[in-house]
């Protein structure tokens, strides 16, 4: 009998507990999604289009600057250098999350796990990850972010097409969502990580961003706080 | 822009991001079995938490225009504290994403927003 509770306690945490987990960013997803699917319809973008764009690009911000871009008649090169440029901060995603996932499992095709590693996966599979948390895990975290922006976006275009892009008062209320999922990834980690580093990250973010573009800020506001972290001595680093 | 054309700058923009996320995680594979040194792997393990603390704090400062923050700043502070409250009591992340939403939105009917 314990050696059967001892077994499933190891069990690593598959495809369906990354779906559970991925709960809290479904709730961030589906309001933003629903926010775009309503912008790009009233820009212009049918809902199929709109849908595609979500299903292609699937990353917020640079979506959301893509169909403003092409209502404003930018040429098709300036837009896809846009979404590039903004999307240059995944760049360190990828490995910082393979150097996390535990070796041993199975290990899955490196374009399944690369598609959904949107800002919010990254931050709650960093903010998770034990050894128990092996591939599966984070491709069902992936899939349940993806859903619910698929989902929302669709609701968007299809509220857009039937009720006009009008939603201010929930909208107001749905400002407030990502603020509210980035601080409930960051407490966990306080107990874990020297506040310095995150202070730095935090601070310089605001500072940044009133002098170039947010991507851009949060980008060097990352990195300024890795480096903090990287220089504090290693006993510094657990709080 | 026609709909030929946004199709294939929509396809575009999607292959740019995908390889911007898959391209360094084949690097990393091939460079799996060196140990990296000390201070990278620090940087690494502390990009995930600064790329949080970073995002928490530009989607707050977006919240707070200076122009209008005595009415701004009290449902922020309303939502942030019903996060760490549920979070603290619970432990739930999504639990906690959802009170303080809505603890956001109801401070911020009552301010007039």
């Amino acid at each position: 009998m314990s050696q059967t509770a001892t077994t499933a306690s190891d069990r690593p945490f598959g495809f369906g507990r990354g779906l559970g987990d991925s709960v809290s960013l479904m709730l961030g997803y589906f309001p933003i999604a629903v926010s775009f699917g309503l912008l790009a319809v009233g820009q212009g973008l049918s809902p199929w289009q709109t849908l595609l764009v979500s299903a292609v690009v699937y990353a917020g911000a640079s979506q959301f600057t893509l169909v403003s871009l092409v209502a404003a008649g930018a040429s098709p090169l300036s837009v896809i250098g846009a979404v590039a440029a903004m999307n240059l901060r995944h760049l360190f995603y990828g490995p910082v999350l393979l150097a996390q996932l535990p070796r041993h499992g199975r290990r899955l095709p490196r374009p399944l796990l690369a598609f959904g590693l949107t800002d919010e996966v990254f931050a709650l599979a960093s903010a998770s990850i034990t050894p128990r948390h092996g591939e599966t895990w984070l491709l069902g975290v992936q899939m349940g972010a993806y859903g619910a922006w698929l989902a929302g976006t669709v609701t968007g275009a299809v509220a857009a097409r039937i009720a006009g892009s009008g939603w201010p008062q929930g909208q107001a209320a749905l400002a407030f969502v990502l603020p509210a999922l980035f601080l409930a990834l960051l407490l966990p980690l306080l107990r874990r990580n020297a506040l310095a580093p995150l202070m730095v990250a935090a601070g310089a973010a605001v500072v940044l961003s009133r002098f170039i573009p947010g991507h851009a800020a949060l980008l060097a506001a990352m990195i300024l706080g890795a480096a903090l972290a990287a220089v504090l001595p290693a006993g510094e680093e657990a709080a | 822009m026609n709909a030929t054309t946004l199709a294939w700058v929509t396809l575009a923009g999607g292959m740019a991001t995908f390889a911007i996320r898959l391209l360094p995680m084949l690097v990393s594979d091939r460079l799996q079995d060196r140990p990296l040194p000390s201070r990278l792997r620090r940087f690494l393990q502390a990009l995930g938490p600064t790329a949080i603390a970073a995002m928490l704090a530009l989607s707050v400062m977006e919240l707070l225009p200076t122009d209008r923050l005595p009415t701004t700043l009290p449902p922020v502070a309303a939502g942030l504290a019903a996060v760490w409250l549920i979070h603290w009591w619970s432990g739930n992340a999504a639990w906690a994403t959802l009170v303080g939403t809505l603890a956001y939105g109801l401070a911020a009917a009552l301010a007039g927003m």
